[in-house]
């Protein structure tokens, strides 16, 4: 198997580690896995720091803590910095090995750190510079950044190079934004949207070539241009809406999350039970739909025959009366007239003309009609009854069934109600103030009724604006078309249409399908790791919002604990590399640190199946990388390197 | 565009568009997107011309459409 590598790191008087350092990276088969173990200062984020400063520039770790003009961690080695003097620089490099089989890329940056009058230093880097292996030489490259956004992406960095401890914090507010990015970052949705936006920009070049084409082509023109106008303004209200609506369920499930903790049993009780009736209320509002379509096709089904069940009745009734009177012809059969047609000759004996003939084919034709019509008549008849008969028993039933769940509906809502009216009138002092949460919660579901309702009116409205719309477009270009120049700009304008409606088609596709995808792994990720008596569903919605819910299908992602948090964090990140089928290093910072010890043990164990073909290289405390956790690990480990630290200086050592 | 370098849900998409012309015009134009990914503006008008001129002539869609 071949995967993209860090085949080795060298640090030179980089933080922690004075001289040269080379660490060897490079995995085996299966153990795909590196362990550099560390305690805390020994210097195993800035190998975190280390790749990222080389790489893009930036040390991801120390960003918030930095002073720009006079940083109080230089880039250089204190102790090498002890033998300078003041104002006398020192220097040092990172250099990052990176390929698959065999070493292909060879990424290096310098750095310098000045050391200033009073204690202080000024540090700054180099620029980037890689070498890549081509026909067995190493050469410059000459567009670096340009190479490195197509082997590491710099705006995807985060989810390959991260610091596991902060994990817990991806779920926090405004994760709903991470979660998009993510998702859109790795199915490289942004090629798509340049792509889109590029061709629009590129037809209207041609809209504007459609020059000079009269006034009435003006007028159908401008026609055209307002109704596609109206159709963008409609979309954007209804994405507003959408907006809107998402809000204000956030809203009402932090309300609901707020009198879940509340410290009385009597409204936690209640809250509960109005989670279950809402679930409940969905799943018979499912059924009331399911149900009404059924009886709309029966109705389709059992209409006409039930329409004509006098009409049935009355020609059967005839039908029979005609047959016991004799008076219906009777049965000419087939052979008589074919043998007649055969021979050519009548039973008198005289030879048959062409005449004779063709009164012999349509009375054959005519014969089997007529009596096979009073056949089918007396025998289809009865079995159109007895279908009306059954159709509409089915109808009754499914009628029947309607009222049962609407009322069950409207046993639900008065529940639910009632929750709400003893909520509101709850004057038992504590913490949560029930009364007004519950309030505030009714004007939210007011509220929702109302958007819900106007997303429906809006989602109408741009139907019809989009038909209009089309109309006007076709008359348009019905117009334009009368010139011979102007009939060769339309086909231009149409096929660059149909191409960005190709990439518009396809962006939905992937968003929805990557969606989902990372929605069922993350699901099987976290239960594995978690695993409680009772499984959790994880959801994935398409407004980006992250569900974790229970067996009572309440959301449980504002009362994780901060290891489970992590271990959500964990399989997303999981989820989204194997679905992205992204081929980096991942090197993640104490990536057990908050995970308790039963997780931790079945994340270390189980990680390096999810990410599937990744160098993983983990850096651990002592009290991540424990006994049991390395004997878990122990079949996927190739490297394991202990960081001695001692008088401002560590030593990378091999592990025994 | 290398295959390697777009993620493989694109490609397939792009296998499943059923007409030839529109096909190969939007895998020159993701190949030229790829390539130009990190720049802020890339100029891509003229590359996206010859790329329609190679296609636009043998284009029967819109003869049959209109």
């Amino acid at each position: 198997m071949s995967r993209l590598e860090i085949r080795s790191l060298t640090l030179e008087n980089y933080r922690q580690y004075a001289g040269e350092n080379e660490i060897n990276l490079q995995t085996e088969g299966d153990k795909s896995v590196n362990v550099i173990q560390g305690e805390n200062g020994a210097g195993k984020s800035n190998i975190l720091n280390a790749i990222t400063l080389c790489l893009y520039g930036k040390e991801s770790h120390l960003d918030e803590t930095k002073d720009s003009e006079l940083e109080s961690y230089p880039y250089v080695n204190r102790k090498v910095l002890d033998e300078v003097g003041d104002n006398e620089t020192a220097e040092g490099r990172i250099e990052i090995t990176l390929g698959e089989d065999k070493p292909e890329y060879i990424f290096s940056r310098s750095f310098k750190t000045v050391k200033l009058n009073g204690g202080s230093f000024s540090s700054q880097h180099s620029d980037l510079q890689l070498k890549e292996k081509r026909g067995g030489d190493w050469k410059s490259v000459e567009h670096v950044s340009t190479r490195l956004n197509q082997i590491l992406p710099i705006h995807v960095h985060q989810y390959f190079l991260f610091d596991g401890e902060r994990l817990d914090e991806f779920f926090g507010e405004g994760y709903k934004k991470r979660v998009k990015d993510g998702l859109l970052d790795v199915s490289h949705i942004e090629l798509l949207e340049n792509g889109i936006d590029h061709l629009e920009s590129f037809e209207g070049d041609f809209q504007k070539e459609l020059s000079d084409v009269g006034d009435a082509a003006e007028r159908k023109r401008n026609e055209y241009e307002r109704a596609k106008q109206k159709v963008k303004d409609l979309e954007g209200e209804l994405e507003q809406t959408r907006t809107n609506i998402s809000d204000t369920k956030d809203h009402i499930q932090a309300i609901d999350d707020k009198l879940q903790d509340s410290a009385d049993p009597e409204v936690r009780k209640k809250q509960q039970r109005r989670e279950y009736l809402t679930e409940r209320l969905a799943d018979i509002r499912g059924d009331i739909e399911e149900v009404r379509k059924e009886a709309s096709r029966e109705l389709v089904k059992a209409g006409p025959p039930l329409y004509a069940v006098q009409s049935l009745e009355y020609t059967l009734s005839e039908l029979r009366e005609l047959s016991e009177q004799g008076k219906l012809p009777p049965k000419i059969q087939d052979t008589f007239i074919e043998e007649l047609l055969e021979k050519g000759e009548c039973i008198c004996g005289e030879e048959l003309t062409e005449d004779h003939r063709e009164h012999l084919l349509s009375l054959r034709q005519e014969m089997s009609t007529v009596v096979e019509n009073n056949l089918e008549g007396k025998m289809a008849i009865p079995g159109l009854q007895q279908d009306a008969q059954e159709d509409a028993e089915t109808l009754i039933e499914k009628r029947q069934k309607l009222a049962e769940l609407e009322d069950q509906e409207r046993q639900k809502n008065k529940e639910l109600n009632e929750i709400s009216e003893q909520l509101k009138a709850h004057d038992i002092p504590e913490d949560v103030n029930v009364q007004e949460l519950e309030k505030q919660r009714t004007e939210y579901e007011d509220q929702l009724e109302e958007l819900q309702e106007r997303k429906g009116k809006l989602e109408v409205r741009i139907e019809q604006a989009e038909e209009n719309r089309d109309n006007k477009k076709k008359d348009f270009n019905e117009e334009v078309s009368k010139e011979e120049k102007n009939a060769e700009i339309l086909k231009k304008i149409h096929f660059v249409e149909s191409s960005r409606d190709a990439l518009e088609s396809m962006k939905d596709d992937i968003i929805s399908s990557v969606r989902e995808e990372i929605q069922t792994k993350m699901d099987e990720y976290f239960n594995e790791i978690i695993w409680k008596k009772e499984d959790y569903t994880v959801l994935l919605t398409d407004k980006y919002q992250v569900r974790v819910e229970g067996p009572r299908n309440d959301n449980k992602i504002g009362s994780l604990s901060a290891g489970e948090r992590q271990v959500l964090a964990f399989s997303f990140l999981a989820a989204l590399t194997s679905v992205s089928g992204f081929n980096a290093p991942l090197v993640i910072d104490t990536p057990l640190g908050r995970i308790s010890s039963t997780p931790k043990r079945r994340l270390a164990q189980n990680l390096p199946q999810y990410i599937d073909d990744t160098q993983m290289t983990f850096l651990m405390t002592d009290e991540e990388y424990t006994d049991e956790v390395r004997v878990n690990m122990k079949p996927q480990v190739s490297n394991e390197y202990k960081l001695n630290f001692a008088d401002e200086v560590t030593e990378v050592i091999p592990y025994e | 565009m290398q295959r390697e370098d777009v993620n493989e849900l694109i490609l397939q998409k792009v296998d499943e568009i059923d007409d030839n012309q529109v096909r190969n015009f939007v895998e020159d134009i993701l190949r030229f997107e790829r390539a130009e990914l990190d720049k802020q503006q890339p100029h891509y008008k003229s590359d996206f011309s010859d790329y329609l001129q190679r296609y636009i002539e043998d284009w029967e869609s819109y003869d049959q459409d209109n």
